[in-house]
């Protein structure tokens, strides 16, 4: 066999391994079951797209997200990687036929969940000996996790308990109860298990209280103005990334709001003007952040008590990947918790909805009529007819119920992290199960921090984009 | 400011005989009898479906702003018009030059081909081959890789004689140097990032969905002059390939032609089709307005025509009740035929 540092150069031109990339790929060749915990950012995806070199038999990698999916196709793609597909609703007619009927021929096979339930996937596959089945996002299977959806829980129903090939769950954070249900769930059979540590030595954290609303603006503002980034502001409207961005701009800052709102030649323009550092500042929903491979955002701030710690840990940990020190800040006001409490279980349906649908159901409609007539949202629907399908309506309303008070007990979680009168840095271990060996220097708001000694203060602001004339804008592109 | 211009030129064409809601539905390109049958009763193809994705808010917003800024008026028979201002700043305005009724947003994927392309021949003459493409549009990138394989796309004279094709007939375009800096911004290319709009509404002071508007009609002045002059461009000729609209009738009035060509009655089609009557006479007024050998006479003598076109000026109107309250002989069914064949001339 060659070697795995050979292949790695070979495919994916790297010279060496990042921290447990390397064990956790030598234990899916071992042909054992693994649950990986890296975190984002760190190569995740390698831990299955190097063994797909060596392994027989095409790898199917379960996904929950589109934009993931296609993220991770096109990373492929660009390594020069043809034997790559991606199953999902796209995939129509002929075009789908043919996948289906050279699915052996794949290296990789990238599907949805939902796909996944469909009868005729289910008869392709049993056709097909596949090598490694991949869970990414595993965390999103158990209702502890910060993202649960209730459509991965049908995966254990397609997993075969016996004669089946190994399964590599992979996840960036997840807590002892989540693995737990990773393993239950996903039937996995002793795993090797990494658990990279959430400790970020070049992080550090502050906390900053202010009286009102306006207060937290304008102090965001103002340290935005004393300070350099490149930096991201997560907020919990598209309206608030308009009115930071505008704010800054208006100082002749580059930033720019980027919400799920816009156009998608848009979004990707800015994240593209991000990267090439055009831009300093993003102004986002918690829409922003994946597939950004941007190494050196220096700043992360929120204006928002965020929904859960996981939710929190996964968007400052996009600052300071580069390794060189970095300042994630979250600046709140009095009550900021009830509006979040608000945004977090907006979505998730009520009684009167499980009375709807069992109205509905009873009349002989289908109840995917209350998405139409906006009775519910889509994401609501979603969680609501899963369960419903599974439970009684009287379950269903309790589940609900249990669901909501899981939610607000997790955002009572940041509320004390942020309130708290701790170090945060040993705190955000704890919740992990894990332990903080070392605190490093300006360690967070309760044990010390400078500003000074971590990020630089402002110096350049980047001037304004020239406007080219058409002519030579066509140059520029065609040269 | 572009789109209040917009809906001052499409309210001076309705003059007063219908609503605002039917200018937005007009924009966005409803497939109605109504609205189809608006666009040739008031001559308006050019702006059919310009905008199908623009938001109703936003469209009430724009139309808010022209009362406020008292350039239009409702008159004291609550119909739509024109104050002198706006007439004003109509006259002042520029002329506008769109092309919506052949193309129908499909000038997007014209516009998508060449965003890919470009994005392509970019990184690949900067010998990038790991690019992440733009266009995430599975069909788009299907369509581009078979232009590709099919061309020397490596080759300096296949790249050149691509931008030269893009140069030559961009300058021919009798547009704005706005215009084209817009659709140029647009695009990326190696380590060239494109504009969003937000940003080019920024740089030119003006709406977001002014930009829009400068983007499309830049995009059917192009597309018309591709057409136009083929064997010039024969590269991004390609690029046109079943954008321009040459069939012009809704799917489901489609149907209905093809039943009556066989000899089928209203009525009968009405029965095989499971569809109500006025939907089948819509579907007869449609084809009156858009197909020049639709037999008109088989549902009205020519004299009754001529007699219907003489209200049909006198009045100045084309709401039909006012017609038909002085001819109540005639069906409205027939008034809106001859309105719908005649109408425009």
């Amino acid at each position: 066999m060659l070697e795995l540092e050979q292949l790695l150069q070979q495919h994916f031109g790297y010279t060496t391994f990042r921290s447990g990339q390397k064990e956790v790929i030598e234990a899916v060749l071992e042909g054992r079951d693994v649950i990986a915990l890296l975190p984002t950012g760190m190569g995740k995806s390698l831990c299955y797209q190097l063994p797909g070199y060596i392994l027989k038999g095409p790898i199917l990698i379960i996904s929950p997200l589109l934009s993931l999916m296609q993220d991770q196709v096109e990373q492929l793609k660009r390594f020069g990687e043809k034997r790559v597909v991606a199953l999902n609703s796209f995939l129509q007619g002929i075009e789908k036929q043919m996948v289906l009927q050279r699915l052996s021929s794949y290296r990789f096979i990238f599907i949805s969940p939902e796909m996944l339930a469909m009868p005729i996937i289910q008869s392709v596959f049993q056709q097909l000996r596949f090598s490694l089945i991949v869970v990414d996002e595993a965390h999103c299977i158990s209702q502890w996790g910060f993202d649960f959806r209730p459509d991965y829980l049908k995966i254990t129903e397609w997993i075969p308990k016996q004669q089946r090939p190994p399964i590599l769950a992979l996840s960036a954070t997840a807590t002892k109860k989540v693995v737990h249900d990773m393993k239950t769930y996903l039937h996995m059979v002793q795993p090797f298990e990494y658990i990279h540590s959430v400790e970020r030595a070049n992080l550090h954290y502050d906390v900053v209280r202010t009286q009102s609303v306006d207060e937290k603006f304008d102090w965001i503002i103002h340290h935005i103005l004393q300070s350099e980034g490149p930096g991201i502001i997560y907020t919990q409207s598209r309206k608030k990334t308009v009115a930071f961005a505008e704010a800054l701009t208006g100082h002749h800052i580059r930033a720019a709001a980027y919400h799920a709102g816009m156009e998608a030649l848009d979004r990707q323009f800015i994240q593209q003007q991000f990267l090439a550092g055009e831009l300093e500042w993003i102004c986002a929903t918690t829409a922003f952040g994946m597939g950004i491979h941007k190494e050196n955002v220096r700043q992360v701030i929120h204006d928002h008590i965020p929904a859960t710690i996981a939710n929190y840990m996964q968007e400052v940990g996009r600052a300071g990947r580069d390794g060189h020190d970095a300042l994630a800040i979250l600046v709140y006001s009095p009550n900021d918790e009830e509006y979040t409490q608000y945004v977090v279980t907006a979505d998730l349906p009520l009684e009167c909805h499980v009375d709807l649908y069992k109205e509905y159901v009873k009349q002989g409609e289908n109840p995917k009529k209350m998405i139409d007539l906006q009775q519910i949202s889509e994401t609501g629907y979603r969680v609501l007819s899963y369960w419903m399908e599974q439970l009684s309506p009287d379950k269903v309303i309790q589940k609900l119920d249990n669901l909501r008070q899981q939610k607000i007990e997790q955002i009572l979680q940041v509320v004390a992290l942020v309130k708290g009168e701790h170090c945060l840095r040993e705190q955000l271990t704890i919740y992990f199960d894990q332990k903080l060996e070392q605190k490093p220097p300006n360690c967070c708001h309760y044990c010390g921090i400078h500003y000074d000694e971590i990020i630089h203060p402002r110096k350049t602001i980047i001037g304004q984009k020239e406007l080219p004339t058409w002519v030579e804008r066509l140059h520029s592109l065609l040269p | 400011m572009y789109l209040q211009q917009l809906l001052l030129h499409i309210i001076e064409k309705f003059n007063g005989q219908r609503s605002y809601s039917a200018a937005y539905h007009l924009i966005c390109g409803k497939r109605s009898g109504q609205t189809i049958q608006d666009v040739g009763t008031f001559r308006l193809q050019a702006y059919f479906s310009i905008m199908p994705k623009l938001s109703r808010d936003k469209f009430n917003e724009a139309f808010e702003q022209l009362m406020e800024n008292g350039w239009v008026f409702y008159d004291d028979q609550q119909m739509l018009q024109l104050t002198v201002r706006g007439k004003d700043i109509l006259e002042k305005s520029q002329p506008m030059h769109f092309n919506g009724w052949f193309y129908r947003g499909n000038e997007y994927i014209f516009f998508k081909r060449l965003s890919l392309i470009v994005q392509t021949l970019s990184h690949v003459r900067a010998k990038d081959y790991r690019f992440i493409p733009i266009q995430k549009e599975e069909d788009i990138q299907i369509w581009v890789k078979m232009f590709l394989k099919y061309h020397p796309y490596q080759d300096s004279s296949f790249y050149l004689q691509f931008r030269d094709e893009i140069e030559e007939s961009l300058h021919k375009v009798p547009s704005s140097e706005q215009a084209k800096q817009i659709v140029m911004l647009r695009l990326t290319g190696f380590q060239r990032t494109g504009w969003t709009l937000q940003q080019l509404a920024s740089e030119f002071d003006c709406g977001e969905i002014d930009i829009q508007l400068m983007f499309v009609e830049l995009l059917h002045l192009w597309l018309d002059l591709l057409t136009a002059e083929a064997a010039q461009y024969p590269l991004l000729y390609q690029l046109t390939e079943n954008v321009r609209i040459e069939l012009l009738l809704t799917d489901s009035t489609k149907k209905t032609v093809d039943l009556f060509e066989k000899g089928y009655s209203l009525e009968q089609i009405a029965f095989m089709r499971h569809l109500k009557m006025s939907t089948i006479e819509d579907h007869f007024v449609e084809m009156a307005m858009i197909k020049p050998d639709f037999p008109l006479h088989q549902f009205i003598e020519e004299k009754d025509v001529q007699k219907i076109l003489q209200v049909l000026e006198r009045t100045e109107s084309k709401r039909l009740k006012v017609i038909r309250d002085e001819l109540p002989q005639f069906s409205y069914f027939q008034i809106r035929l001859v309105i719908a064949a005649k109408g425009g001339e």
